[in-house]
């Protein structure tokens, strides 16, 4: 089958984000299915926050990792499983248990100021044979030819492709178009260029669009946008919208449709963290910096350091980050206030939940 | 008994910052700093302080008629790997900042006492440095977030320990008071933020309770600046293990 593009589906690991990392084998193993049907090339299983990313400060996954991604290999017939690390977070170890268990791609992301962190990882993948995707987080934080040098630092290390990955959904049409455009300048004769839309602006799958036509050969979405906050591009509706402009993805339209209808979107009422497009990520996307509020976590409140503040007299420039983690307010609040506390997390940004 | 000698290779930002900790203790002499870069900055600070420095590398330093009794290494992990093998032949013990984990990881309050006689040392990671001392817990996970922000902030760090539902809260709280206090004895600008927070059981996790800490680590500021107390709290590690060492070491016949 001819392709122009490559789509790959991380409902199971941005998706477990929403989840509450709760994702079961029995979950994992529907929507691996659902998607080989459908022909999608690549589905990505790991915690939201990558490899080794179950914790306090995370959240616990509900199945260890490992037994998720040995599911999915065994489901797949002929999608190749991803995984997603976050030197930091996980190791090179953990990366090694996930090849163990039959993951072929390795995804490596780091904020974007420092993909100098993820040289050995990329070495390490390439080592244990995998194809390698380097992720290049929170890009609307650098300038496009900033962005294109980071870029050169993962291929020079081993990254087969470089995505831009918009994890606040910040990036507006040409802003994402102009970032792909200079990574493909960049590294565009050794290796691939992808795009990873969030939906904090509704503009995941233009974005994605205008990627493709800078360019961009691997795009990311998730079924029903089941990810963090806003959610991410939604897979059926790339689908659907590349069918429409006559870019061949090789997935099959009906066949993602039902994935989403049959399979995930009875997953929704239990996704107790999104996917939602409420006023605090449109403002994300808005504004980035939003004027601070108090947090509401009592053990937070007490401890914040006041730089972690965002905004206003103490807020921090080029915090690092990843994605768009804004928790709704529920029974589960007092477990989950460790997220924003202390000294940050990579991946993630701190920025206490505001009102418009 | 006079001091104990002793060599730091890597004269970059740690071993600088190193040297500058180690030339305040009263049972170490850094008699010796070599690197591979005659151009290096570390070098020349330190020949004007009155050290042999050489860019001549570990094969110049192992090369001289009086070895040091302990060798601190700065360099890169693969450096060390390369180099341990050396320095344990000609009998230097070695306290090792790469990430080489050649010998036993060490953070001195958790369990300096039972390795005090390994032939290398190998210091914690930055992140384990700070936090491990609070748990005695059965596994642990460090998360190092490496914050490019700027202005720069302070390293700090948030510990996270599962505990018992009936925990002695009161216990737990005088415990991490007192660590962080033994801690701060070679890390002045080692500090609570805020009074260990208890949550009650959460709904995902199995069973625990948690208590929460919150940690500043303001460096010392001798060479590296204050704010990054992450690379301070390795440097004065080291230089806590290279005292705890030098005055524990057995008497020996001084030439």
């Amino acid at each position: 089958m001819i392709r122009d593009i490559r789509i790959t589906d991380s409902t199971l690991r941005d998706g477990s984000h929403a989840m509450r990392h709760q994702f079961t084998e029995e979950q994992v193993r529907a929507v691996v299915s659902a998607l080989d049907g459908a022909g999608v090339e690549v589905i990505e299983v790991s915690h939201g926050d990558g490899l080794g990313g179950s914790s306090f400060n995370y959240g616990f996954s509900g199945t260890d990792e490992i037994a998720l991604i040995r599911a999915a290999v065994d489901e797949a017939a002929a999608a190749a499983i991803a995984v997603l690390l976050l030197p930091g977070v996980g190791t090179v170890a953990d990366l090694k248990d996930a090849h163990q268990a039959g993951a072929s791609v390795a995804r490596i992301a780091t904020h974007c100021t420092e993909a100098d962190v993820s040289v050995q990882h990329f070495g390490a993948a390439r080592d244990l044979g995998m194809e390698t995707v380097g992720f290049l987080m929170l890009a609307h934080r650098l300038e496009p030819d900033v962005l294109a040098r980071q870029g050169r630092i993962m291929v020079d290390a081993g990254a087969q492709c470089v995505y831009v990955v918009d994890s606040a959904g910040a990036l507006v049409l040409a802003g994402a178009q102009d970032r792909v455009q200079a990574l493909i300048d960049e590294i565009g004769g050794q290796a691939q260029v992808g795009f990873h839309g969030h939906q904090n602006l509704s503009l995941g799958v233009a974005n994605s669009v205008l990627a493709v036509q800078a360019g961009a050969r691997q795009i990311d979405g998730a079924l029903c946008a089941l990810g963090a906050g806003a959610g991410n591009a939604p897979t059926e509706v790339l689908a659907a919208t590349f069918d429409r402009l006559g870019v061949r993805t090789g997935v099959d339209l009906p066949g993602v449709l039902a994935a989403a209808q049959d399979v995930v979107a009875p997953f929704i009422p239990a996704a107790v963290d999104g996917p939602v497009l409420d006023r605090a990520g449109l403002r994300r996307g808005v504004l980035i910096v939003p004027a601070a509020r108090p947090a509401r976590g009592r053990a937070l409140r007490r401890a914040r350091p006041r730089h972690l503040d965002a905004g206003g007299r103490g807020g921090l420039r080029r915090r690092p980050g990843g994605h768009d983690h804004r928790r709704r307010a529920g029974p589960a609040r007092g477990a989950r206030t460790g997220r924003d506390g202390g000294a940050g997390r990579p991946g993630v940004l701190i920025w206490p939940k505001i009102e418009l | 008994m006079g001091k104990a000698t002793a060599a730091i290779v890597g004269p970059g930002n740690i071993g600088t910052d190193l040297l500058a900790k180690l030339r305040r203790s009263d049972h170490v002499e850094v008699r010796y700093m070599v690197g591979v870069n005659p151009d290096s900055d570390g070098l020349r600070r330190a020949r004007e302080l009155g050290l042999e420095a050489s860019a001549g590398g570990v094969d110049r330093l192992l090369g001289r008629p009086e070895r040091p009794d302990l060798v601190f290494e700065a360099t890169s992990a693969r450096a060390h790997a390369a180099h341990a093998p050396r320095y344990a032949a000609a009998g230097i013990q070695a306290v090792d900042l790469t990430p080489a984990a050649v010998g036993p990881p060490v953070c001195p309050p958790v369990n300096l006492e039972q390795r005090r006689d390994a032939p290398n040392i190998n210091m914690i990671t930055c992140g384990g440095q700070a936090t491990l001392q609070v748990g005695g817990a059965d596994r642990g996970k460090a998360i190092i977030v490496l914050n490019p922000v700027d202005p720069p902030m302070i390293m700090r760090d948030t510990v996270f320990c599962a505990i018992s539902p009936d925990a002695d809260q009161a216990a737990i709280t005088e415990s991490v008071r007192a660590t962080a206090a033994e801690v701060a004895r070679y890390v002045p600008g080692y500090t609570l933020r805020a009074e260990p927070q208890f949550d009650p059981p959460g709904d995902l996790w199995p069973g625990w309770a948690r208590v929460a800490l919150f940690l500043e680590v303001r460096g010392n500021g001798d060479y590296l600046p204050p704010w990054a107390g992450n690379l301070d709290i390795m440097t004065a590690a080291a230089a806590r293990v290279g005292d705890l060492l030098a005055s524990s070491r057995p008497a020996q016949v001084t030439s």
